[in-house]
């Protein structure tokens, strides 16, 4: 395909994507409501409720699904060229499956040969991509016998093989032992040097470790967008640790967050957030993305009195 | 676009399925293509034998005595066999029709329709005695009863009765002119015979004549089987929740369809083609012992030409279907289409129109089938076209899902949970 050099420009330099007022409706279920985001290079991190709509964002930006209203670009790309935007991205859907008897090294080049990747270059690269999620020595496992850690490594695999400029995965550290999930943390770091990786994750572990930016939706809504500190920013002085007696708890429950609970016998060590200083013997420590993330989700939907009601 | 069509093969060599199909057909077929006497079919008929079989015929004469024949049997049974488009349906007529057909014949006969049937039932009886009493095989075709036709019954005479037949029966009836035509069956002569022996060793070259008869059993198998197999490929993505992952790849639908379906086609078809030259090495064997030089290309001819296409338009059909609904609907429908060709075959040689499975149950007759050779292309030229129709038709059912993002009809994937 030939472009002018004005389209190259905008084509290929760009490495952004830009959400506009995007809407998703599913019949009378408004799953995106006019979001407006912009992804640029390295890590992003998505965070959300379930039902946030994370999903549903990310198959907008897959072509998957076709967006109800708003303008979304990537790479200066509409999503509506679907054919250039598919060459560019590669995704990992949040329950990734592939032909149960197929090996991983089939499957793997399968995907590539739908990808368009010549025989040559194939040869090479799905063995390299196996040694990089690690099933390099369980290449000729088939896919049915895979246990669910195995198949996210290869569904990580597939999404990263065509190098794509834009790689979004959802989900694609759930299932995954510690050791792997650093590992996989470290490669999508590594790959995400010049390209965006958009990645939706309830692990807030992954968060802290990988992603400078962040946004966190709620019923389709952004309700946050900016950097890790920032969020973090929100609860500073607010995080409080304590041993109480488990008969305070409940009390204790029903007008703070609690993020964490140890029980230790007739004593408990509890970790809250509150706006000041929540009983006489609280310790104030240093917030984590979890406590950021609980504070704002209460803030937004209920307080934290509501909400112990409900639960009781 | 290459390295796609081998992996969607390895895909399809790998399927149960498959392996179901293979099976069956090979069964089937082995099962329909009985042993055959090659010295006596291959051995020139010689003058003063006893019989020379039978065969149909174009002469007039043979053409009126088979049809009053057969207008006079289904009279006396007042039982009509009828395909109105295409379907057997059975048609007894009233007092009063009955009465002007039987008139109609009295006149080709100059005998009273009562005399005619005693007469009939007279030999009968005397067929079934001796039946028990001798071997049947006794009788020779002089001894035979026939319909005695008036000596200057003329052929325009003849046509009016037919055509008033045609008129009370209806359509789809022995009696339409283009049915009865090619119906005349009476006793060959050794010229008769001596023409057939020489069209089976020039025209058909023998092998023509088998594989003939091999493609009018394959054809019904391939007018089922393949349903099956197309089917499947086309759910495999939904089967392995794997559609949308697919679709995320930048293959178009064009080149995925495409190679999809041409690796159908070419893994049911090889197999066809395999069993054709398998079945056709006893017959060129015979051939050459018999010091006739068979045509070794047969198998291929024939395999396109009558198979090739019915693969091709059943794969279609099912992708096409299959790919529209993502349900199973492709194998009532199909096979009901199938079935439904087969058994509206009014009869089991030539006569192709429009037909899914086009039938040659007959061994040689290569004059008959040189006639109807045209009508053969048609049904089969429309057949690849409409397998192309459908193809595209399935290409743009894919590109409109994948941008649609769901299914064509029916509910969205998942509801609010
Ligand atoms: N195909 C669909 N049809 C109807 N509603 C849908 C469809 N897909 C998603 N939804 C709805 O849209 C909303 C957002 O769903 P989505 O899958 O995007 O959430 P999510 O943030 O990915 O959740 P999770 O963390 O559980 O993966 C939900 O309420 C869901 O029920
Ligand atoms: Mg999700």
């Amino acid at each position: 395909m030939l472009f002018t050099e004005k389209e190259r420009e905008i084509y290929f330099m760009e490495t952004e994507i830009q959400i506009k007022g995007l809407c998703k409706n599913f019949g009378k279920k408004q799953a995106l409501q006019s979001v407006d985001l912009t992804i640029g290079p390295g890590m992003f991190g998505l965070l959300g409720p379930n039902g946030a709509g994370k999903t549903t964002l990310m198959r907008v930006l897959a072509t998957l699904l076709p967006k109800s209203a708003g303008e979304v670009r990537v790479c200066g790309v509409p999503v509506e060229h679907a054919a250039e935007i598919r060459k560019m991205t590669g995704y990992l859907p949040q329950d990734f499956s592939m032909y149960g008897n197929m090996s991983a090294c089939e499957a793997l080049d399968y995907l590539a040969v739908l990808s368009g990747i010549p025989k040559a270059e194939r040869k090479k690269k799905v063995p390299e991509m196996l040694e990089k999620v690690n099933l390099l020595e369980q290449k000729n496992i088939r896919v049915k016998a895979m246990s669910g850690g195995m198949k996210r490594r290869l569904g990580i695999a597939q999404a990263i093989i065509h190098d794509p400029r834009v790689i979004i995965v959802d989900e694609p550290t759930a299932g995954l032992d510690p050791e792997e999930r650093v590992r996989f943390r470290n490669l999508l770091c590594e790959i995400a040097r010049e390209r965006i990786v958009l990645l939706s994750t309830h692990i807030v572990g992954d968060i802290e470790a990988t992603c400078e930016e962040i946004a966190v939706l709620n019923h389709g809504e952004v309700v946050f967008r900016g950097t890790v500190e920032s969020l973090l920013k929100l609860v500073e002085n607010k995080v409080y640790s304590a041993e109480v007696s488990a008969r305070e708890l409940d009390g204790l429950k029903e007008r703070f967050i609690v993020t964490g609970i140890l029980n230790r016998g007739s004593t408990a060590a509890v970790r809250i957030i509150a706006e000041s200083m929540p009983l006489a013997e609280a310790k104030s420590c240093s917030a984590d993305v979890e406590d950021a993330y609980m504070f704002l989700m209460h803030s937004i939907s209920a307080t934290p009195v509501q909400k112990g009601s409900e639960q009781a | 676009m290459g390295a796609l069509f081998l992996k969607e093969c390895r895909k399809i060599a790998k399927s149960l399925v498959y392996y179901v199909y293979l099976v069956a057909f090979v069964l089937f077929i082995t099962g329909q293509m009985s042993e055959v006497e090659w010295v006596d079919r291959l051995s020139e008929p010689q003058p003063g034998q006893e019989s020379y079989g039978y065969g149909y015929s174009s002469d007039e004469r043979v053409i009126m005595q088979s049809g009053l024949e057969t207008l006079f049997q289904e009279l006396l049974s007042n039982r009509f066999a009828t395909y109105p488009f295409g379907f057997y349906k059975e048609v007894t007529l009233n007092e009063e029709e009955q009465e002007v057909l039987k008139r109609a014949m009295q006149q080709c006969t100059g005998m009273e329709f009562e005399q005619m049937a005693e007469e009939n039932v007279a030999y009968w009886t005397e067929v079934y005695r001796m039946g028990a009493e001798e071997s049947a095989a006794e009788y020779s075709e002089a001894e035979m009863w026939h319909l005695p036709l008036r000596e200057n019954l003329s052929y325009e005479e003849f046509e009016q009765v037919m055509e008033k037949a045609y008129e009370i029966v209806g359509s789809g009836s022995y009696y339409e002119k283009s049915s009865y035509e090619k119906r005349g069956i009476a006793a060959l002569t050794y010229e008769d015979a001596l023409e057939h022996y020489r069209e089976l060793c020039e025209e058909d070259r023998v092998s023509g004549a088998q594989m003939r008869l091999f493609c009018d059993y394959a054809c019904i198998f391939l007018a089922i089987l393949p349903i099956f197999v197309g089917v499947s490929a086309c759910l495999k993505d939904k089967r392995a929740k794997a559609a949308e992952l697919i679709r995320s790849r930048s293959v178009s639908g064009a080149a995925l369809i495409g190679c999809r379906y041409l690796a159908n086609v070419v893994m049911c078809f090889v197999p066809v083609l395999l069993c054709a030259l398998l079945m056709q090495m006893p017959c060129v064997y015979a051939a050459g012992q018999a010091g006739i030089k068979a045509d070794v290309l047969a198998f291929a001819k024939y395999s396109f030409l009558w198979l090739l296409p019915v693969i091709m338009v059943v794969l279609g059909a099912a992708f096409f279907l299959t790919e529209a609904t993502e349900t199973i609907l492709a194998i009532p429908v199909l096979l009901a289409w199938a079935f439904g060709s087969v058994f509206s075959a009014a009869t089991l040689t030539g006569d192709f129109g429009w037909k899914l499975v086009t039938r040659w149950n007959t061994f040689g007759s290569y004059g008959r089938y040189a006639e109807e050779l045209e009508q053969l292309y048609r049904n089969k030229g429309m057949y690849m076209a409409l397998a192309v129709i459908l193809v595209l038709l399935t290409v743009a059912v894919y590109e409109k899902k994948r941008r649609k993002g769901e299914m064509l009809y029916g509910k969205l994937r998942k509801n609010n949970s």
